[in-house]
């Protein structure tokens, strides 16, 4: 599976060399696999961004354990803040969707607030699906224990695939 | 007002909030647990260690589900990413359960592990046809369809098993949070406990602090109606002097209105000119070191004055304190005692002006008793001297009746005198106590009451213990028993009189009895009969005559001696006085200290005497006379001096046998004029000195000796008294207590005399003495003449032999002894030898008469009056 991402996100750097990029003004276009599927429900359009288009976003990275995995972990990905000031939205709601359809909706102000992280690495290591990859909404547990309620928990979404953000 | 129950109260007042605050501190403490505690508790729910548990289960088994139905209608490789999706989502879910921390309790559950080990090997088994090419995965889709499938049953085993345990660990969870929630609301509980307790100690001090603050009201209220109404002044000031508070009584007293002096200092207002500096200096001296002459002293009497400018005393009190800001106050209270001081001063000068009023009438009296004395006695001694010049039957009568009056007047003189002196306190200084015989004393009375006694038909029996020598005053119980004995006397007609003496028991204390058979006394006077100029029944009282003065001496000399006096009587049937004195037994023999003339030899020998030089210095003319008179009459010569002064001259000028000194004199009293004539150097320097003194204290006679006076005579002045002082100049005297003679010695045997006055009576025994005398004087007179007249030897002894009879019956010892003498002579031939000592007879008859002279019982007098007649 790993090297089948591999594979894609070769090919997807190829096409997006070939100059196939989208005119979107926000997130260059994807040329690998995508990893994330943005949706602006106000803008009507659609955002897909790939491994490529997550590393051009800010990123950010910190330790912690969690109720799901075994030991201290780094996790690096983007903020969620990130994103959606990309994106422009300051208030209003964001959806995320995992690829088994588990969904969770936030606050963006309180996405704002806490600041989770789109973690795309785990201890450096990209993650597969069977590893809750590819993308994995987490808050630094350990640094605080608002972070450690069934609220936080329940946004931890992992196998994440889509968002969707509206304001 | 900073009383020790004030500090303690301060101290509990202290106590009380600090308690409080203390409480309070428990009480925050516990709370402050409380709030951690659930803080802690709300900690712990706030951090769910678990994800919901459930969701995971069910997700499980739908993503198996969902791999189970893709796998079912997998048929061609387009099937095939959608296989692996789901392939890769259960084996997530799976591993997530094997390796996530909030499953270590899901997986400790029975079965639960083995089951995920069992699926996570099935899964891994076909990792390599999922991850391989498409066709190898088409081909090994029947296994792993059959594979799969076979899971069902353990997939729903798995998650009922998860399900149990989640549903134990939920039980447990919500047991925790009840235990909690208890634990939470006994904290509470106990919490409202402790809050509900604060709020009643606060309703309490509350309820507290109001009632002290009524207190303080109503008696602030309270006190400012006493200050107020107070009949006394109440004036309050600053430190500074400056009044605060002027109260109604103030006003009246000082007749300021309040408005004018509140905010004025006392200075200005109340405090007199003069009284300024003391005042200011006194209230800066509080101010500064806090002493306080006046605060808290008591009352004080000051001046103060008015706002007319009357000065006027004022009583004043000081006492401090402090107003509502804490400052000091002083508070006074005053007091007008203008009324009182003037009111104090009128009983004063009243009291003085009575004791004036009252020492003026004691002494008139005692100086008008005096002079009256000194010329009653200048009356009977020159009676005396008128009854030697040979008066008929008549006159003697009538002199006899002007001595009797004279003696009378005397004794009321002396009786005024004695009380006066008592009541001044001079016998209670004086009173001496020396060893004594009160039986002698007793028995001396006896004997001179006992002529009155049988003048009324009456006997007088002494019966007195043997052991009579004791400590007292012999002065007064002399007095005593005089005038308790001479009373009976007098009130008793041909009766007995019984005077008896105890000790009682072994005490200090003896009884004396004086018992009669005369009138008696009613029960009504008994009690008044010891009172001053008290004479029951007048007209006994004018037959036997009396100031009524006796027994109030009787009973203040008993009270001084320490004794008392009680008196029994019934009307009709006789009276019984009981006198109780302390007179502590002594140990020595009587004999030991009253002691008589020297025995041996006769004591007065006056006729026969050598002519002595004698100066005498006295002031009154008629005792000049008096004592010229007695002592030329008896051969002496006598040389006058007017005074203390010209008497020292006439001393120094020459030599005299014998210096009578008067006590009392102008220009210079007999005591000093002593001093210098012992001092002087003169020619009688050495010359025996007696006083002649109208009434000699014990003390007196002891200042007397001491200015050198050789003894005493107590005036009237008589031919007795006399003797004594001329026995002192010739060398025979020496017993000034004892003038009279006692049994066992002396000339007269008074025993002797007793007896024969027993047996015959006192008035025979008077006319019988009389009798004898004669025929003595006679006897002896021509007795002396009869060797030279040559009267036979055998008839001269013959004389003797009858005139030693008679001098036996009447206790002429010594004439008796010498007469017995001579008769047994004569009886053994010694004939010659006889009446060669004739001639010894006449002295000591002589002494023998001027013996029967001191008794009283045989009257003096009378005697001289039979002397002179026979």
């Amino acid at each position: 599976m790993r090297r089948l991402t591999t594979l894609v996100s070769a090919a997807a750097l190829i096409l997006s060399l070939g100059g196939m990029v989208h005119a979107n003004g926000s997130f260059p276009d994807p040329t690998g696999a995508v990893l994330l599927t943005i949706t602006d429900p106000d803008a009507g359009e659609k955002i897909a961004l790939d491994r490529a288009g997550l590393e051009s976003l800010p990123r950010r990275s910190f330790e912690t354990t969690t109720i799901w995995t075994e030991g201290v972990k780094t996790f690096e990905g983007v903020p969620l803040s990130a994103i959606l000031n990309r994106m422009g939205i300051s208030e209003g709601k964001v959806r995320l969707t995992a690829v088994n359809d588990y969904s969770v909706e936030i606050p963006v102000e309180e996405v704002l607030q806490n600041d989770p992280l789109i973690a795309d690495l785990v201890d450096g290591q990209e993650m597969s699906l069977r590893d809750k990859g590819p993308l994995w909404l987490v808050y630094p547990y350990d640094s605080d224990t608002r972070y450690q309620n069934e609220t936080f928990f329940a946004r931890s979404i992992w196998q994440l695939n889509r968002l969707e953000a509206h304001k | 007002m900073l009383t020790p129950h004030r500090t303690e109260t301060r101290r509990l007042t202290w106590l009380r909030p600090a308690l409080f605050g203390l409480a309070v501190l428990i009480l925050i403490g516990l709370i402050g647990l409380l709030a951690m505690d659930l803080a802690r508790k709300l900690d712990k729910l706030d951090r769910a260690t678990s994800d919901n548990v459930e969701w995971q289960l069910s997700q499980m088994e739908v993503e198996y589900l969902g791999l189970v139905d893709v796998l079912e209608n997998t048929r061609t490789a387009a099937d095939l990413p959608e296989l692996r999706r789901n392939f890769d989502i259960f084996y997530s879910r799976i591993s997530t359960f094997r390796e996530g921390m909030m499953f270590d309790g899901l997986r400790q559950a029975p079965g639960f592990s083995v089951t995920l080990d069992k699926l996570a090997g099935t899964l891994d088994h076909f990792v390599p046809a999922i991850d391989g090419p498409d066709s190898a995965l088409l081909a090994a889709l029947p296994e792993i369809r059959a594979e799969f499938r076979s899971h069902r049953p353990t997939i729903r085993q798995t998650a009922l098993n998860g399900m149990v345990y989640f549903a134990e660990r939920s039980d447990e969870t919500r047991n925790s949070i009840a235990a909690t929630l208890e634990r939470v609301s006994a904290v509470t509980a106990g919490l409202i406990a402790a809050l509900v307790g604060l709020v009643f100690v606060l309703w309490h001090f509350y309820r507290r602090a109001q009632f002290h603050s009524r207190e303080a009201e109503s008696s602030g209220a309270r006190m400012t109606a006493v200050v107020e109404t107070a009949p006394d002044g109440v004036i309050i000031a600053d430190l500074g002097g400056v009044i605060r508070d002027f109260n109604d009584a103030a006003q009246r007293i000082f007749g300021y209105d309040r408005s004018e002096v509140i905010g004025r200092p006392m200075a200005e207002t109340i405090v007199p000119q003069d009284a300024r500096a003391a005042h200011e200096a006194g209230m800066k001296r509080f101010v500064e070191t806090g002493e306080a002459r006046i605060v808290g002293r008591g009352p004080v009497t000051v001046t103060a004055r008015r706002k007319n400018g009357e000065e006027f005393p004022l009583e004043l009190s000081l006492s401090t304190s402090h107003d509502a800001e804490g400052g000091a106050i002083v508070i006074s209270f005053v007091r007008d005692i203008t009324h009182r001081v003037a009111a104090e001063q009128e009983l004063r000068v009243a009291r003085d002006t009575a004791l004036a009023g009252q020492r003026a009438k004691d002494r008139l009296l005692t100086v008008m008793s005096h002079e009256m004395r000194t010329p009653l006695n200048g009356m009977l001694a020159t009676l005396e001297l008128l009854e030697e010049t040979g008066l008929n039957d008549r006159q003697r009568r009538y002199a006899s009746i002007i001595g009797h009056s004279g003696e009378t007047l005397l004794s009321h003189v002396n009786d005024v005198l004695d009380i006066s002196r008592i009541d001044s306190g001079a016998e209670t200084q004086t009173a001496s106590t020396q060893i004594m015989d009160f039986g002698a004393i007793v028995r001396d009375i006896v004997d001179e009451q006992s002529a009155l006694a049988q003048r009324n038909g009456s006997r007088v029996l002494a019966d007195l213990p043997k052991a009579t020598t004791v400590r007292g005053d012999p002065a007064a119980l002399r007095r005593i028993f005089a005038n308790l004995v001479g009373n009976a006397v007098k009130f008793t007609q041909n009766g007995r009189i019984e005077v008896s003496a105890d000790r009682l028991g072994s005490s200090d204390m003896v009884e004396f009895r004086i018992k009669d058979t005369g009138l008696g006394i009613a029960p009504e006077d008994c009690a008044r009969i010891f009172d001053d100029f008290v004479s029951l029944d007048a007209s006994y009282g004018r037959s036997t005559s009396g100031t009524g003065l006796g027994l109030g001496i009787v009973q203040r000399l008993v009270r001084k001696l320490g004794g008392e006096i009680t008196l029994d009587s019934k009307l009709g049937e006789g009276s019984l006085f009981r006198v109780r004195l302390p007179l502590p037994s002594a140990a020595e023999p009587a004999a030991a200290r009253v002691a008589p003339a020297a025995p041996a030899t006769p004591p007065v020998r006056i006729v026969t005497s050598e002519p002595l030089r004698i100066l005498v210095v006295e002031d009154n003319e008629i005792n000049r006379l008096v004592v010229r008179e007695m002592l030329e009459t008896i051969g002496h010569s006598v040389t006058e001096a007017v005074d203390g002064i010209d008497g020292v001259q006439a001393a120094a000028a020459r030599r005299y046998d014998l210096v009578l000194m008067d006590i009392s004199m102008p220009r210079l009293d007999g005591v000093e004029a002593t001093r210098r004539i012992r001092s002087g150097g003169g020619a009688s320097c050495s010359a025996p000195i007696v006083a002649l003194t109208a009434n000699a204290l014990p003390h007196e006679a002891a200042n007397f000796r001491a200015a050198g006076m050789n003894d005493t005579v107590t005036k009237p002045i008589s031919r007795k008294s006399l003797q004594r002082a001329l026995d002192l100049a010739t060398g025979r005297g020496g017993a000034p207590a004892a003038h009279r003679p006692k049994d066992g010695s002396g000339p007269v045997n008074l025993a002797q005399l007793d007896e024969l006055r027993g047996e015959i009576g006192q008035a025979r025994l008077e006319q019988m003495f009389g009798l004898f005398r004669s025929e003595a004087d006679a006897t002896v007179a021509w007795l002396s003449d009869a060797p030279a007249h040559g009267v036979p030897a055998a008839e001269a002894l013959a004389a003797v032999h009858k005139l030693a009879g008679s001098a036996a019956v009447f206790g002429a010892r010594s004439l008796h002894a010498h007469l017995s003498e001579l008769d047994n002579m004569a009886k053994l031939g010694q004939l010659d030898q006889a009446c060669a000592r004739l001639p010894e007879i006449s002295p000591i008859w002589a002494d023998t008469v001027a013996a029967y002279e001191c008794i009283d019982s045989l009257a003096p007098r009378r005697a001289a009056r039979i002397a002179a007649s026979g």
